[in-house]
């Protein structure tokens, strides 16, 4: 093993030793610095997501019954970073003519049970804590904090299409969630 | 304060004699910036370590997720077009300086007794690279990489007797799928890496055991010391 004799070497060349461990050093921690930076971003960084807007084929306007809410489902499209995939969604759909026709997300606005529509009584129910909503979704009683939420939804050539949206739950009003 | 910590620390674990163990390199008179060339493989070599384990947090070994999670990395993920650029631009240059180390080391005949299996370990190190860079490239499995990956797998089925069991070896079949990729996959960040950090521990141990070859000329080397000591010149 090369052994430095430090003892034997002159005042003027431990000094400029001194130095270049001084300025390495510094060289190496200024590039490990810089080189930090990208490193660390890419984890804590926000990753800039691709939001999913594309409208769901329900079901034909006509097959739908008047005044009698019916659970529907349809396939939309999810993009979790690079991997795109069809998840299965449900909607009660309310029509009181083939033009007007109502949307309603199956999560209870309360705290995010499964509501059902209850055709004796002609109420939505929710089993968990008995949140009670009339055919317009209004709050007739239980802890809901707001009505049902309604689903942006298109008539086209006779078809319902529907945009399948979250949102948050446990307060007054109704603000969607993002991916 | 600081020194009282530092003959703490060292009273139980000998760091200073480690740091001098490997920082403090004794050097034949006449150093030259070609020496330097083994060193700046090594640099790149680590930062290939930290720029692939760092890819790993986005790309997919898979043949239908593959090539969209790598243009996820560098399209969606802050910096992710650095990182992922690094450790190409890297693979290159990794090549051309282990090209340029291997040929300074020949021209000043460090090769010859007593550093032959340096040299040695070297030419294996030079088949670990190659190895990195044909099994990296397949691994974005795009257009490039997979007809580079089918080719390569090919001209090692042309070699006589062992060749067509080389070849479903290395593509896990009679041809390339999935498990070809996962193969390469596990080649490229595990195997292949995991010997090259052995290797080369054995390369620098065999290297430190005589020091740096020295110039050729008589007159330069009777001046010696530590690197950076005032003989560090252009060559
Ligand atoms: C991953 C690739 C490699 C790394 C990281 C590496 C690293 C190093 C380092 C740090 C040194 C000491 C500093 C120097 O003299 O440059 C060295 C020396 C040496 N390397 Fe490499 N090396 C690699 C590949 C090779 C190859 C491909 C060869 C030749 C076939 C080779 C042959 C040698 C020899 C003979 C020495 C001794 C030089 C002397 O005694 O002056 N190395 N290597
Ligand atoms: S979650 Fe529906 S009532 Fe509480």
């Amino acid at each position: 093993m090369a052994e430095i004799d430090t003892e034997n070497v002159s005042k003027k060349e431990l000094s400029r030793r001194k130095f270049f461990i001084l300025i390495s050093g510094t060289l190496s921690s200024f590039i490990a610095f810089i080189l930090g930076i990208p490193l660390i971003a890419s984890i804590l960084g926000t990753v800039s997501k691709v939001k999913n807007k594309k409208l769901s084929k329900l079901t034909r306007v006509s097959t739908i019954p008047i005044l009698k809410p019916v659970n529907l489902n349809f396939a939309t499209t999810k993009t979790d970073a690079f991997i795109k995939s069809v998840e299965p969604q449900d909607a009660w759909v309310i029509k009181r003519s083939n033009s007007d026709i109502t949307v309603f997300s199956p999560i209870c606005p309360h705290l995010g049970c499964r509501y059902a529509w209850n055709s004796n009584q002609k109420l939505f129910i929710c089993p968990c804590h008995n949140s009670v909503f009339d055919i317009n979704g209004k709050v007739i009683s239980g802890p809901a904090p707001r009505g049902l939420d309604t689903l942006p939804k298109k008539i086209q050539q006779g078809e319902l299409f529907v945009l399948w949206e979250r949102f948050k739950v446990g307060i007054p009003q109704k603000i969607e969630v993002g991916d | 304060m600081t020194s009282k910590i530092w003959r703490w620390i060292n009273e139980r674990i000998p760091l200073k004699i480690m740091l001098q163990v490997g920082l403090d390199e004794k050097i034949p008179g006449g150093a030259s910036f070609f020496y330097t060339l083994g060193s700046a493989t090594l640099f790149v070599f680590a930062l290939q370590v930290v720029t692939g384990i760092w890819q790993l947090f986005y790309y997919v070994p898979t043949v239908d997720h593959a090539y969209n999670s790598l243009n996820y990395l560098r399209i969606f993920v802050p910096y992710g077009w650095l990182i992922h650029g690094l450790h190409y631009w890297g693979a290159n240059a990794m090549v051309v300086l282990v090209a340029l180390h291997m040929i300074r080391v020949f021209v000043w005949g460090a090769y010859k007794k007593p550093r032959e299996i340096t040299w040695l370990i070297g030419v294996f190190l030079l088949f670990l690279v190659i190895g990195m860079s044909f099994t990296g490239a397949a691994l974005p499995w795009d257009e490039r990489g997979y007809w580079a990956a089918e080719v390569g797998t090919s001209i090692a089925g042309t070699i006589p007797l062992i060749g067509s069991f080389l070849e479903s070896l290395l593509r896990s079949g009679n041809f390339m799928g999935q498990l070809t990729l996962s193969r390469f996959f596990i080649l490229h960040t595990a195997i292949i890496p995991g010997i090259a950090m052995i290797i080369i521990a054995a390369h620098l141990t065999a290297f430190r055991n005589f020091g740096s070859v020295g110039p050729w000329s008589n007159e330069k080397r009777k001046t010696s010391g530590a690197v950076l000591s005032g003989q560090t010149k252009l060559p």
